[in-house]
């Protein structure tokens, strides 16, 4: 498209003869089409990921502008999500993106909007493959495969720049790297075998995995470490650390750091080219107390300042009653606490390291001190978890969820409120993975090849799962007021 | 750098009206503000070519509200298609950096879940892929054309190469 910079076409309306038709159509604005492409792609930038789909069929040009990897870059992270996942019995191979966008979501008290789905791999499909392929004679029909959970299903163990990462549901052992917007996965390379210890001596052990980037070199790193514990408060853990930088056809022994005790570790959460994760005393249903660091550089762990006033808050709390999440939005890690119901609170390290930069952000009470009672409905006690959507800067907001598949939306600013409902087959179960939907394709973060992308939507199209056929929805039963949400934790909802 | 003893610049738009706007809203654009900089001497009138005169109305009604803090209450919606493009033509011209996202922004929102066809009819642009190529891209991204608000392919059966 050239078009000289300063220039301006002549006059609006013209007519122009399309030639492969052979007849005359109005065009609306004969000079659009000579727009310089860095404005179509200022354009473009500001999309959702759907319609940016639908603009890669508009024309070859809008192809290799969409799918050039600097523009990926440049459109990630505008728009956070989340991504639900049935919990149920089933594979739950689908996920769901629920977007976070407030002023689309006037959706009315009786609409229900559709979710939209994303596929997830299946663990065993390779035995699936093989046979069923050779029986699809009718195209049109599409044939449901048998699946079972214990052999196909993924766990999901984090999100990294629009990438998840999906492990053995049963040991925590990290499979395949993907990234369900555009279809490609990769398989990680096969886990050598771990030495077995003298097991005598092992009380207990723990089984991490975790998805990271490291902008300076532009590398994504999975980092997998069983940790042994001792019988004895004292003796040391046996930690055996391996990393794989994705494109590499193996994994790498690392020496861990021995000076360094690692608790349970929840949340790994990727920033600024290192991972964290919340460490928890007092084993499973422990107390959070610490932030664990791993240099992804220096391939080393780190000690990390947590919010102390957080932390230190939980010394009165019973056990397992702990709702604390960590996250990161736009190169910020936050931290929610909603254990507390009268002092639902969200932190952030404004500057990354500095201890004392941790700052408060706001606390929900406003909308729990209306509840009044001090002895609220069981419903209240555990408000679920709690997620950073936007970031300060642009008028904070979180989203609540509430165990029975509320969702409350919280930017003070503006909204105030918002309610929200998950409907579905069984949505009783729902699993909530923060991820920002990304077109960063794997073969460019893999380079070389060394490991083969595949892609779900050429590998599985035939085949469909029965749970398939069922979606999630999401409508808005009341209006946010907090008269309403008052009137809706009280009494039993349906 | 030349310099005025008013504060006011005198901007004359294609369709020859002149605007006297602020300096600071002169800065805003950076054409005009490199035309005033490179002068010798005082400028009493600079020529936007590119520019309407309902341009220089709506980009002065952008200015007041964004110095009174309510930049979010500036809307194109009563734009049609076309005056939008126009508007965002002129704006780039003008390399206003503020205005110019937010008239992307604009014409995105109108573009978001709408069909290829109208896409391509918004811009102008042909379809260039042979019908293999397009159903293969089309396959690949099938997802994205499912929801249900999104207009369907009116023109897909009339397509022909």
């Amino acid at each position: 498209m050239k078009r000289k910079k300063h220039s301006i076409p002549s006059p609006r309306v013209s007519q122009r003869s399309n030639k492969a038709k052979g007849k005359v159509v109005d065009e609306l604005c004969p000079y659009f089409d000579n727009i310089p492409s860095h404005i179509t792609v200022q354009i473009l930038l500001q999309l959702p990921i759907e319609s940016l789909l639908i603009c890669k069929c508009v024309c070859k040009m809008w192809k290799t502008l969409i799918s050039e990897p600097h523009f990926a870059k440049l459109h990630f992270e505008r728009r956070p999500s989340l991504m639900i996942r049935t919990k149920d019995h089933r594979v739950s191979r689908t996920l769901y993106l629920l977007e976070c966008q407030p002023e689309k979501f006037e959706i009315g008290t009786d609409n229900h909007v559709k979710l939209q789905p994303f596929k997830l791999p299946l663990r065993d499909a390779n035995s699936k493959f093989g046979e069923k392929q050779n029986k699809i004679k009718n195209k049109s029909k599409c044939p449901y495969i048998a699946s079972k959970p214990d052999l196909d299903k993924f766990g999901i163990v984090n999100s990294c720049n629009g990438l998840l990462c999906l492990c053995d549901p049963s040991n925590g052992n990290p499979l395949v790297i993907c990234n369900p917007v555009t279809g490609e996965f990769i398989r990680l390379p096969e886990a050598t075998t771990t030495p077995t210890l003298n097991t005598t001596r092992v009380t207990r052990e723990q089984r991490l995995t975790a998805l990271g980037f490291l902008p300076k070199t532009n590398e994504y790193k999975v980092i997998k470490m069983l940790v042994r514990y001792g019988k004895r408060v004292n003796d040391r853990e046996s930690v055996i650390l391996e990393i794989n930088t994705l494109g590499t056809p193996s994994w790498r022994n690392v020496e861990a750091d021995s000076q360094v005790s690692i608790p349970l570790l929840k949340y790994p959460t990727c920033v600024n080219g290192a991972l964290h994760w919340i460490g928890f005393e007092g084993g499973f249903a422990g107390r959070p107390r610490s932030i664990l660091c791993f240099c992804l550089e220096s391939e080393r762990f780190q000690s990390f300042p947590s919010p102390p006033q957080v932390f230190g808050n939980h010394n009165n709390t019973t056990r397992g009653n702990s709702k604390i999440t960590m996250g990161e939005l736009k190169g910020f890690l936050y931290i929610c606490d909603s254990t507390f119901f009268t002092d639902v609170t969200m932190w952030v390290m404004n500057d990354y390291g500095n201890g004392e930069s941790w700052t408060k952000l706001y606390n929900i009470d406003p909308l729990v001190s209306s509840f009044g009672s001090p002895d609220p409905s069981p419903y209240l006690s555990h408000y679920g978890l709690c997620f950073p959507i936007k970031h300060f800067e642009e008028g904070a907001a979180v989203l609540l969820y509430h165990p029975c598949n509320w969702f409350i939306y919280y930017e003070p600013e503006k909204y105030g409120f918002k309610v929200f409902q998950i409907h579905g087959p069984d949505p009783n179960f729902v699993e909530i993975i923060p991820h920002i939907p990304s077109l960063i394709s794997l073969k460019d973060v893999v380079k070389g090849d060394n490991i083969e992308v595949l892609n779900i939507h050429s590998r599985c199209a035939k085949f469909k799962l029965h749970e398939e056929n069922e979606a999630l929805s999401l409508s808005q039963p009341i209006d946010g007021d907090l008269e309403s949400l008052r009137s809706l934790f009280y009494y039993d909802s349906d | 750098m030349a310099s005025s003893s008013s504060n006011l610049i005198s901007l004359k738009t294609s369709d020859g009206t002149v605007f006297k706007v602020e300096r600071a809203l002169a800065k805003t654009m950076k054409t005009v503000q490199a035309i005033i900089e490179e002068a010798d001497a005082n400028i009493y009138m600079i020529p936007i070519h590119n520019v309407f005169s309902h341009h220089m109305d709506m980009i002065i009604d952008y200015y007041k509200l964004s110095v009174a803090g309510k930049s979010k209450e500036f809307s194109v919606e009563k734009l049609d298609n076309d005056e939008l493009k126009d508007f965002l033509l002129a704006v780039h011209y003008l390399n206003m950096e503020d205005l110019f996202e937010v008239l992307t922004q604009a014409v995105a929102d109108r573009l978001e879940k709408k069909s290829v066809g109208y896409v391509r009819k918004y811009f102008g642009i042909e379809n260039d892929f042979t019908p293999e190529e397009y159903a293969a891209i089309r396959k690949k991204n099938d997802w994205a054309f499912k929801g249900d608000d999104i207009e369907p392919e009116e023109d897909e059966e009339k397509q022909e190469e």
